[in-house]
């Protein structure tokens, strides 16, 4: 009888126990979610309530701290520890708050959260807080919030989830698979493959500067680790010519998954080109987080070829692309502008022109002569001409 | 007309370093036809920027049509005579013999055709959208927009090396002018401004390295291995993107593993003349890092002419270079370094120009910088730059150390070891902590070095073949016999 090699024997082992537990974890261990809905006036849980008014509406619990730092504090009492916390919020004023918890008898520590205030056009503002990143959250006993003098806060809804193993790895090979846009500081270094546990931190794995999540490099040298450990044993039973042939074999393996990972990154990076730029006709193409900016820019450089111009916009970062793409025309500084012919005026928020043509800041100050918009791009956006 | 202007610029660039390699073989055969080609365009585009900065800069001829093609065909003609007169009057043969890579014992296994074919299809692939990016995309990164096209625009508008006419917190102009100068003859060529061309001509950068990095491994171990070393380095995430973009960091690679790899060539001679004929354009390469970027001339290039001057020493004291070898060798380092370092020392001296890379040498301090210890540690293990290379390249070494008693791997790894630790120390102990810090420096002063690195893991991990090539009286080449 041929004799089953351990290896094979391992790898088809490893295989049965971590497809079983994908399947009967599921339904031992469902998602779980416990909300606070304060909808209709409804108080699921008896708050803390210091330095603030805090009422009971239809809309929401609604939360003024008219004259001082405010703060809510509530036991928390649920049956397991939150991976995230989603607070959705309704009509608010833009302001940053503190998420406070900790144990009972300590002190509470304090994560800040910044409150966008979309609440106000009536759309409710969620926010998705990553909770079991944070030191010290799975032994908290208290949750609450505090709010800045001045902040006006309801809040209709708070949601404390939390995802079985199966959902975490199911998230977690999603998230190895998702792939950001290109970046300025792409050139210098490349995340990877990103391991994200939670469905809200996968949908925001990159649009931080530094991601919610850990690289899938560490899972990496966790199983080179074990193979090595694995490969050591084989060679103490004097197979090292087996040993070297696992090592080799699993090394590639995860070599060439990252590699085909990354491989898809790049190529996505050329069909997101090519479909938002290349295949767009020259009034609807967007080029990467420029936006229009590269189509404006080319067929202004049409009309002002080399003579000098003015450039005003409210983003300050385009300015390198600008100078280089508008080359061989030059930027004039503000004290050469009065001599300039064209003025490109790039999403800039201020009204410009004056009734009588001219062209004057948001203070009403004048820059330019008479002239007139011989292009417009959009909103807030033309080339100026003057006479 | 876009892939006219192209074969015709880079072409014709190719045959005069093709000439030049010719005149500085004399009468032997160095390469393969893939790294004579290689080494051709990348020798020939340098000398040629070189000849452009000397034509504009000392004898004011501007950088227009004529002055370009005036230029080209004086270099390319007076490399044509130099060649006919030796070969009529030395008896030198006209072309070089064919050359081929060394037939090991070591037949190729259907299951390593059968990977070579998959990756290097999917290698392919990721090449094909690269340069897709590459000729079709506008540019886009910060040092592309501000340096490397704009002076390139500027030499085209202009005319001339002309400054930028902006303000910047960077001394750009001192960086040497050599990409940009071959984005604006690429564009003399087509007529008008060509970005596809302008940054186009980084793919055939990134395709000479990696063809250099296959033959380095090609002459010394089997056909697996060296396809294995070319795949890994185009797998290389970061090394890959930058090689797609218009950087110039992959065109530094480039120079910095032609020199190397001329001088272990050099090392493992057979021959006095082979041996003569692989230092005379160890030299050369030596000279024209000078001109590619602020750290070839300060932090590269003095340390491969140092490798360089102790490989002459030892060989001399071994007895394996006669006295008049090491005195040729010697003297043509010291000519050619003199020759292309001297007239842009003095251009840069004369025109108050920085010496260093982003941050001008005279402003640096020395002090520790314990954070960046932990953001290098970050960057080489935890990010998605090299993969599992690091790792790989320091346990091999651990393992392998015995290996690298031998030359050439010795002088090849040690060299490697020595850069990659200047650049650790550089940025632990200086004031370029802070480029490591917000992780635009540290990177890509490994991108420089990256292709050393994958020949030092391709070579320590799979064994010399039986005829230990390792050795340096072993041939590396079969050469037809005429």
């Amino acid at each position: 009888m041929k004799r089953v090699s351990p290896f094979c024997a391992i790898i088809v082992w490893g295989f049965l126990v971590l497809f079983s537990w994908t399947q009967f974890a599921s339904h031992t261990f469902a998602r779980e979610e416990v909300t606070w809905n304060f909808l209709s006036g409804n108080i699921p849980e008896r708050f803390e309530l210091g330095g603030m008014s805090g009422t009971s509406e239809e809309d929401g619990l609604h939360l003024h701290a008219q004259a001082e730092e405010g703060r809510m504090i509530a036991q928390m009492r649920l049956p397991f520890a939150a991976d995230v916390v989603t607070l959705t919020l309704g009509k608010s004023s833009k302001t940053e708050a503190m998420l406070l918890f900790g144990k009972s008898g300590s002190p509470l520590m304090k994560l800040l959260i910044a409150i966008q205030g979309s609440g106000l056009q009536g759309q409710p503002e969620r926010i998705d807080l990553p909770m079991h990143t944070i030191d010290g959250w799975s032994a908290a006993e208290r949750f609450g919030i505090a709010l800045p003098r001045g902040a006006d806060v309801r809040i209709e809804s708070i949601t404390f989830s939390r995802w079985n193993i199966r959902e975490k790895f199911l998230e977690g090979w999603s998230s190895f698979w998702t792939l950001p846009d290109m970046q300025a500081y792409s050139i210098n270094f490349l995340w990877g493959p990103l391991i994200a546990l939670t469905p809200p931190e996968r949908l925001k794995l990159f649009l931080y500067k530094t991601p919610v999540a850990f690289s899938v490099l560490m899972i990496g040298y966790v199983v080179i680790g074990c193979t090595i450990i694995f490969c050591a044993s084989l060679a103490i039973c004097k197979r090292t010519r087996a040993a070297v042939i696992v090592l080799i074999t699993v090394l590639s393996l995860l070599w060439i998954l990252l590699d085909l990972r990354m491989g898809i990154e790049l190529i996505n990076y050329a069909k997101s080109d090519y479909d938002a730029y290349l295949s767009q006709d020259k009034t609807n193409r967007k080029f990467r987080n420029y936006g229009d900016f590269y189509s404006v820019m080319e067929k202004s450089s049409e009309i002002i070829g080399s003579a000098p111009f003015v450039f005003i916009s409210d983003d300050q970062s385009l300015n390198i692309a600008m100078r280089y793409l508008a080359y061989p025309a030059i930027e004039l500084t503000a004290n050469e502008s009065g001599s300039a012919k064209y003025w490109l005026i790039y999403r800039y928020g201020a009204p410009l022109v004056h009734s009588d043509g001219s062209l004057m800041d948001g203070e009403g100050k004048l820059l330019s002569k008479k002239g007139e918009i011989i292009e417009k791009f959009g909103t807030h956006t033309f080339l100026y001409r003057a006479q | 007309m876009i892939l006219i202007a192209l074969i015709a610029g880079i072409g014709t660039l190719t045959f005069g370093g093709w000439i030049l390699i010719r005149l500085m073989e004399r009468n032997e055969s160095l390469w393969t036809f893939p790294e004579r080609i290689s080494i051709s365009f990348l020798i020939g585009s340098t000398s040629f920027a070189y000849l452009l900065f000397l034509g504009n800069i000392y004898l004011g001829i501007p950088l227009s049509g004529g002055g370009y093609f005036g230029i080209l065909l004086v270099w390319i003609g007076a490399l044509l005579l130099m060649w006919r007169y030796y070969c009529k009057h030395r008896g030198w043969n006209a072309l070089p013999i064919k050359v081929r890579f060394p037939k090991f014992n070591e037949k190729t296994q259907f299951w390593q055709i059968l990977i070579m074919a998959i990756l290097g299809i999917w290698t392919l692939l990721k090449l094909t959208a690269g340069g897709y990016m590459l000729f079709a995309s506008p540019p886009y990164f910060y040092d592309t927009l501000l340096n490397w096209n704009m002076r390139g625009k500027i030499f085209y508008y202009q005319k001339a090396i002309a400054p930028i006419p902006y303000t910047l917190t960077v001394d750009l102009d001192s960086y040497p002018p050599t990409v940009s100068l071959m984005k604006s003859w690429l564009s003399i060529l087509m007529g008008h401004w060509s970005e596809p061309l302008a940054n186009g001509i980084h793919l055939f950068w990134l395709i000479a390295i990696t063809i250099l990095l296959f033959s380095f491994i090609r002459k010394r171990r089997a056909l697996f291995p060296s396809f294995l070393g070319a795949y890994v380095l185009l797998s290389l995430p970061l090394f890959m993107f930058q090689g797609v973009n218009a950087f110039a960091d992959v065109f530094m690679s480039a120079h910095i593993f032609m020199v190397l790899f001329i001088l272990c060539d050099a090392v493992s001679a057979p021959t006095q003349n082979l041996r003569d004929a692989y230092y005379r354009l160890c030299a050369i390469a030596l000279s024209l890092l000078i001109f590619t970027k602020n750290e070839g001339m300060i932090l590269y290039g003095t340390i491969l002419g140092s490798a360089m001057i102790v490989s002459i020493l030892v060989l001399r004291k071994s007895k394996q270079m006669s006295g008049e070898s090491m005195r040729s060798a010697l003297l043509w380092t010291a000519s050619s370094i003199f020759v292309i370092g001297m007239p842009w020392l003095l251009y840069k001296v004369s025109s108050g120009m920085t010496f260093g890379n982003a941050k001008p040498l005279s402003g640096m301090s020395f002090m520790f910088q314990p954070n960046v210890i932990k953001t290098i540690f970050v960057m080489t293990f935890l990010e998605g730059n090299w993969h599992f290379l690091f790792l790989i390249f320091f346990g091999l070494l651990a393992i392998r150390h015995s290996h690298l008693s031998k030359l050439p791997l010795s002088l090849f790894t040690g060299v490697t070891l020595l850069l990659y630790s200047i650049q650790i120390v550089l940025h632990v102990f200086t004031s370029l902590s802070i480029e490591a810090l917000i992780q635009t420096g540290y990177a890509r002063g490994v991108i420089h070095i990256v292709p050393l690195i994958v020949g030092s893991v391709i070579l320590l991990l799979f064994p010399p073949p039986s005829q230990g090539v390792d050795s340096i009286k072993q041939p590396l080449m079969e050469r037809e016999n005429r």
